[in-house]
C-alpha cells in the first residue's frame, strides 16, 4: 500500500514538474518576445520626430526599465535552469550528464563567436566613434563657422565704417542745418552710390522726414528694430548693429549716432546703414552652422552614444547567449527526456511493474525506440502472465502431490542420485520417528541408526546390483526400541533421456497388520486347542478321581502312592483346564461395545482393588485433567488395567515397591494416555518385541496371554500399547486411546460452560 | 505556485525600481525673490530660480542644445468657505539658444507658447541669469480683482533640455536625473486699490 502511495506521489510530482517546466518555457519565450517588441518600440520612439508630450520621458524610461527587468528575469530563469542542471548532475539524475554536455556545447558554440563578435564590434565602434570626432573634422567645421562669422563681422564693420564716415561728414559740414538740405541729399545719394550701400537712412531728431536712399532689391526694413534698448544705446553714443533675417537674406543694420558740430557729445540724429547678406550665402552658412552644431552636440554626447551602442550590443549578446543556453537546455531536454523516461521505465520494469508505458509521441527514432520499448513491455507482460499461469498450475500440482504424499498411509522418501534426502512425507516421519527438517537435504546414511541403515543399505545395494530398478522386501527395523515391520519398495527414477535422478523409497508399515494376523492365528490355535484339549481333560480328571475313590483304599500301602499320583493327575488336569480356559477366553474375546466413559474412573477402580490386596506396594494414581469422555468398553479397560497391574506387581522383587499410574490427554494428537510405571525388575530389551505375543511370559506361572489380551483389547479400541524401560529401574507400559471428535466438542462445550 | 511567486517578485521589483526612479528625480532648486505687485493696470509677477545644479549646462548651450526654463504661474482668489478660485494660469517659457555664426546667445520668452521677446547676449552667464528669471509678467488685469480681497500666486519652475535636439535621445536614459523641477511656491497678494 505504501509502495502504491509512494508511486502515486511520485507520479503527481512528475506531472507538477512537467507543468512547471512548460510554464517556464512559455515565460522565457514571452520574455524574449516582449524584450524584442519593447526594444523595437523604444527605437521607434527614439527615431520619431513626433512630440509625445510630457509623458514621453516616463514612457521611454518605463519601457527601458521593463526591458531591463525582463532581461534580468530571463537571466534569472536561465541561471536557475543551469543551477538546477548542475545539481541534477551532482545528484546523478539520469540524463543530466548528457544534458550538461549538450548545453555546454551549445553555449560554447554560441558564446565563443558571439563574444568575439561583441569584442570586435565594440572595438570597431570605439574606433569609428573616435574617428568621427577626429580633430581635423572639428577644426574644419570650426574654421568654416569662423569664416562665416568673419563675413558677418566684416559686413557689419564695413557698414559701421560707412555710416561713421557719413556721420562725420554731416557733423563737420554741419549739414544738419535745414538750409543745407540740398548738400545733405546730394551727399547721401553720392555715398549710397559710391559705397554701394543697400540702404541708407539719415534721420534727425528735429526733423520729421528722413533722407532715405536704397537699392531697389534691398528688402523692406523691419519696423521693430528701434527697441528701447537700441534707442538707449544709440543716444548714449554707441554704435548699434542688428542682424535681422528676411526673405532675401540676413539684413545687417548698423546705427551710428550723428553729433552736433557745436556740441560734439550731443547726439542729434543717426545714420542707418543696411547691408544684405544674400540668401544663397545665408543658406550655405546655415547648413554649415547646423552641421557644426550637430557635430558639437555629437562630440558632447560621444560617451553616452558609445555607451548606448555598448549597452545595445551587450543586450543583444546577452540575448544570443541566453537564447542559446535556453535552446541548448530545451534541445537537451528533448533528447534526454525520452532517454530518462526509458531508463526510469527500465527500472520500473526491473522492479516488476510491467504495466508501465512511456507516453511520448515522437516521429523520429526516439519515437520508434519508445514504441519498440512499449511493445517489448507488453510482450514481457504476456510472457510473465503465461509463466505465472504455468507456475500456478505447477504449484497446484505440487500441492496436490504433497497432499497425496501427506495423506498416503505409506511412508515415501525420495533420494537424489547422491543419496541425499529430497522428500519425506508425514507418514514416513511418523513411521521412522524423525522430523523432516532433520533429514531433508542431508545424506540418507545419517537418518537411521547403524543397525537399521545396514538393512536399508542392503536393499540399496540390491537395487544397484539387480539392474531392474525396483526392489521390494519386507524388513524388520527397531525404531526407539519399537519393532517395526516394513515392506520397502525402492524404485530408481530415470528421466526421459535415461539419466539417473535418484530413487523413491516407499515404506509400508506392516507391524499392526502382522500383529493382527498373529493374534488371529493365535486365537485360532487357542480355539482349537481349547476345543481339542478341553474335551478329553474332563474325562481324564473324572477318571482319575474315580480311580482314587475306588482303588486308593484297596491298594493298601500302595494306596498312598496311588492317591498321590491321582492327586497329581487331578491337579495337573485342573491346571490344564485353567490353561485351556484362558486360551478359550482369549479365543472368545467378547465384542467390544464402547460407550462414553470417564477414563480416570475406569482406571481408578482396579487400582483400588490392587491397593487393598497388596499393602506392601505403594500405588499412586495421578489422574490427568481435562480428559474428555472417551468411547470405551469399561469392563475390558478394567481387564487391561488388571492384567497390567498384575504384571507390575509380579515384577516387584524388592521391599519398597512402587507403582505409579498416570493418565493424560494430548489435545493436539487427540489421544488419551494411561501409563503404568513400576520400579520392578523390568523387561529385557530383547523381549520387548515379543511380550505382546500370546504364550510369551517371563513369569514362571504365567500363561503368556495377559499382554496379548491387553494388546487385543487396546487394538479393538483403535489404540496402541508401548513398553519402555523405566528409569532408573522397572518398566513403563502405556496405552493410548483415541479421543473421538464428538468427545472433543463435548469437552470444549463443557469448558466454555455453554453446554 | 513557484511561477506565481516569481511573477509577484517581478512586479514588486518593477514597482520598487519605478518608485526609486521617481524618488531619484527629486525636486531641487529654489524660487526666490518672488514679488507680486500692480502697475495700475496689471498684476505683475517677478521670480528668480536659484540653487540649481548647473553641471554641463554651459557646454550644452555652446553645443547648440536648446534649454528651457518654464515657470508655471497660477493666480488664486482665497475663498474662506470654499475651494480657492483660480483666476488665471500662465506658462512662461524662457528658451536659450546659441548662434554659432553670430556668436550670440538668444533668450526667447514665450507666454502661453506665444513669443513675447528675444534678448541677445554675448555672455553666457548673463544669458543664464536672464533664462532663470521671470520679469514683470502680467498675470491678471487689475480690473478683475476686488479691493481688500486676499489673493495669492503659486509658482513652480522646471528646467529641461529640448528633447527634439537630435542627440539628446542618446542620453535619454539619464535625462530624468539631469533635469530640475521645483516645488510649488506661494506668495500672498492683497490689492488695496
Amino acid at each position: 500500500m505504501e509502495r502504491v502511495n509512494r508511486g502515486a506521489d511520485q507520479h503527481r510530482t512528475e506531472i507538477q514538474e512537467a507543468k512547471r517546466r512548460k510554464r517556464e518555457r512559455i515565460l522565457i519565450v514571452l520574455t524574449v518576445l516582449i524584450i524584442v517588441i519593447l526594444t523595437f518600440a523604444e527605437n521607434r520612439f527614439f527615431r520619431s520626430q513626433v512630440d509625445w508630450g510630457a509623458s514621453n520621458d516616463f514612457l521611454i524610461f518605463g519601457l527601458i526599465n521593463i526591458n531591463i527587468i525582463l532581461i534580468l528575469f530571463l537571466v534569472f530563469l536561465i541561471i536557475r535552469n543551469v543551477v538546477k542542471l548542475v545539481f541534477e548532475r551532482r545528484r546523478g539524475i539520469l540524463g543530466s550528464r548528457l544534458r550538461t554536455k549538450l548545453v555546454t556545447a551549445f553555449v560554447s558554440l554560441s558564446l565563443i563567436p558571439t563574444v568575439i563578435l561583441f569584442l570586435i564590434s565594440i572595438n570597431f565602434l570605439s574606433y569609428s566613434i573616435e574617428n568621427w570626432f577626429s580633430i581635423k573634422i572639428g577644426d574644419a567645421l570650426d574654421q568654416t563657422i569662423e569664416l562665416a562669422h568673419l563675413h558677418y563681422q566684416q559686413t557689419e564693420d564695413q557698414a559701421k565704417f560707412y555710416a561713421g564716415q557719413i556721420s562725420s561728414d554731416i557733423t563737420l559740414n554741419q549739414l544738419y542745418d535745414q538750409d543745407r538740405d540740398e548738400f545733405l541729399v546730394n551727399l547721401a545719394q553720392l555715398k549710397q552710390k559710391n559705397f554701394k550701400l543697400g540702404y541708407l537712412q539719415i534721420s534727425f531728431d528735429n526733423r520729421e522726414k528722413n533722407i532715405v536712399f536704397s537699392d531697389p532689391n534691398f528688402p523692406k526694413v523691419p519696423g521693430d528694430l528701434f527697441t528701447a534698448k537700441v534707442r538707449e544705446d544709440l543716444y548714449a553714443g554707441k554704435e548699434v548693429s542688428i542682424v535681422k533675417p528676411s526673405a532675401a537674406g540676413d539684413v545687417i543694420t548698423v546705427l551710428v549716432p550723428i553729433y552736433s558740430h557745436i556740441s560734439p557729445y550731443e547726439v542729434i540724429g543717426y545714420v542707418f546703414v543696411g547691408s544684405l547678406v544674400p540668401k544663397q550665402i545665408v543658406d550655405k552658412i546655415t547648413v554649415v552652422s547646423n552641421t557644426s552644431e550637430a557635430y558639437s552636440q555629437l562630440r558632447l554626447f560621444k560617451n553616452p552614444i558609445k555607451l548606448n551602442y555598448i549597452v545595445t550590443l551587450s543586450i543583444v549578446t546577452l540575448l544570443i547567449v541566453f537564447s542559446a543556453t535556453w535552446f541548448g537546455l530545451f534541445l537537451a531536454k528533448g533528447i534526454t527526456e525520452p532517454i530518462q523516461d526509458l531508463a526510469e521505465a527500465t527500472h520500473k520494469i526491473a522492479e516488476g511493474n510491467l504495466d508501465h508505458q512511456i507516453n511520448i509521441v515522437a516521429e523520429d527514432e526516439i519515437g520508434v525506440l519508445v514504441d519498440s520499448f512499449n511493445q517489448m513491455t507488453k510482450d514481457l507482460k504476456k510472457s510473465k502472465e503465461s509463466l505465472q499461469l504455468a507456475n500456478a498450475d505447477l504449484e497446484e500440482r505440487r500441492k496436490y502431490m504433497e497432499a497425496v504424499l501427506l495423506h498416503v498411509s505409506a511412508g515415501v522418501l525420495s533420494l537424489d542420485k547422491n543419496g541425499v534426502v529430497t522428500t519425506i512425507n508425514r507418514a514416513a516421519e511418523l513411521m521412522l520417528d524423525m522430523q523432516a527438517t532433520d533429514v531433508l537435504n542431508r545424506p540418507c546414511s545419517g537418518m537411521l541408526t547403524a543397525d537399521n541403515m545396514s538393512v536399508i543399505n542392503e536393499l540399496l545395494d540390491d537395487v544397484s546390483t539387480s539392474g531392474r530398478g525396483v526392489v521390494e522386501k519386507q524388513i524388520e527395523l527397531t525404531i526407539r526400541e519399537r519393532p517395526l515391520t516394513v515392506l520397502v519398495t525402492i524404485t530408481v527414477i530415470h528421466e526421459s533421456k535415461g539419466q539417473n535422478l535418484g530413487m523413491v523409497m516407499v515404506l509400508e508399515d506392516l507391524t499392526q497388520l502382522q500383529k493382527a494376523e498373529r493374534a488371529a492365528a493365535w486365537r485360532e490355535v487357542a480355539r482349537r486347542m481349547a476345543h481339542e484339549i478341553k474335551n478329553p481333560l474332563t474325562p481324564v480328571q473324572l477318571s482319575a478321581q474315580r480311580l482314587q475313590r475306588r482303588y486308593s483304599e484297596k491298594l493298601g500301602d500302595d494306596g498312598e502312592v496311588f492317591k498321590e499320583c491321582t492327586d497329581t493327575i487331578i491337579s495337573q488336569v485342573e491346571v490344564l483346564k485353567n490353561l485351556v480356559n484362558e486360551f478359550s477366553r482369549y479365543a472368545r474375546m467378547p465384542v467390544t461395545t464402547p460407550v462414553l466413559n470417564d477414563l480416570n474412573a475406569t482406571v481408578h477402580d482396579p487400582i483400588l482393588l490392587f491397593q487393598d490386596a497388596h499393602k506392601e506396594i505403594a500405588f499412586e494414581f495421578n489422574p490427568g485433567q481435562d480428559i474428555p469422555p472417551l468411547y470405551l468398553d469399561a469392563e475390558q479397560i478394567r481387564r487391561v488395567m488388571v492384567n497390567l497391574l498384575d504384571n507390575a506387581v509380579a515384577a516387584m522383587n524388592k521391599a519398597e515397591g512402587r507403582i505409579e499410574v498416570t493418565t493424560g490427554y494430548d489435545s493436539e494428537a487427540r489421544k488419551a494416555r494411561v501409563a503404568i510405571a513400576d520400579n520392578g525388575c523390568g523387561v529385557p530389551s530383547r523381549h520387548t518385541t515379543k511380550i505382546f505375543e500370546p504364550y510369551f511370559s517371563t513369569k514362571k506361572s504365567g500363561t503368556g496371554l495377559g499382554l496379548a489380551i491387553v494388546s487385543s483389547i487396546i487394538a479393538d479400541h483403535n489404540g496402541s500399547v508401548t513398553v519402555r524401560a523405566n528409569i532408573p529401574s522397572g518398566t513403563v507400559v502405556a496405552f493410548e486411546l483415541p479421543v473421538p471428535e464428538m468427545a472433543g466438542e463435548h469437552e470444549e462445550i463443557k469448558q466454555s460452560g455453554i453446554g | 505556485m513557484g511561477t506565481k511567486k516569481t511573477s509577484q517578485s517581478v512586479i514588486i521589483t518593477f514597482i520598487l525600481i519605478f518608485v526609486f526612479v521617481l524618488a531619484s528625480c527629486a525636486k531641487n532648486g529654489q524660487i526666490n525673490d518672488i514679488m507680486v505687485m500692480d502697475d495700475m493696470s496689471d498684476v505683475l509677477v517677478y521670480a528668480r530660480l536659484q540653487n540649481i545644479q548647473k553641471g554641463d549646462t554651459e557646454k550644452l548651450i555652446y553645443a547648440g542644445v536648446p534649454i528651457n526654463c518654464t515657470f508655471y504661474v497660477n493666480f488664486y482668489r482665497e475663498c474662506p468657505y470654499w475651494f480657492d478660485q483660480r483666476l488665471s494660469h500662465l506658462v512662461v517659457r524662457n528658451a536659450i539658444k546659441y548662434d554659432n555664426v553670430k556668436k550670440n546667445i538668444y533668450v526667447t520668452t514665450r507666454l502661453n507658447e506665444k513669443e513675447m521677446e528675444t534678448s541677445e547676449f554675448r555672455d553666457v552667464d548673463m544669458a543664464e541669469v536672464y533664462l532663470l528669471e521671470m520679469n514683470g509678467i502680467s498675470v491678471i488685469k487689475i480690473r478683475a480683482l476686488n479691493k481688500g480681497e486676499k489673493y495669492y500666486v503659486t509658482i513652480k519652475a522646471k528646467i529641461e533640455k529640448d528633447q527634439h535636439s537630435r542627440f539628446v535621445k542618446y542620453i535619454l536614459l539619464f535625462l530624468p536625473f539631469m533635469e530640475t523641477e521645483t516645488n510649488w511656491y506661494r506668495k500672498e497678494f492683497i490689492w488695496k486699490g
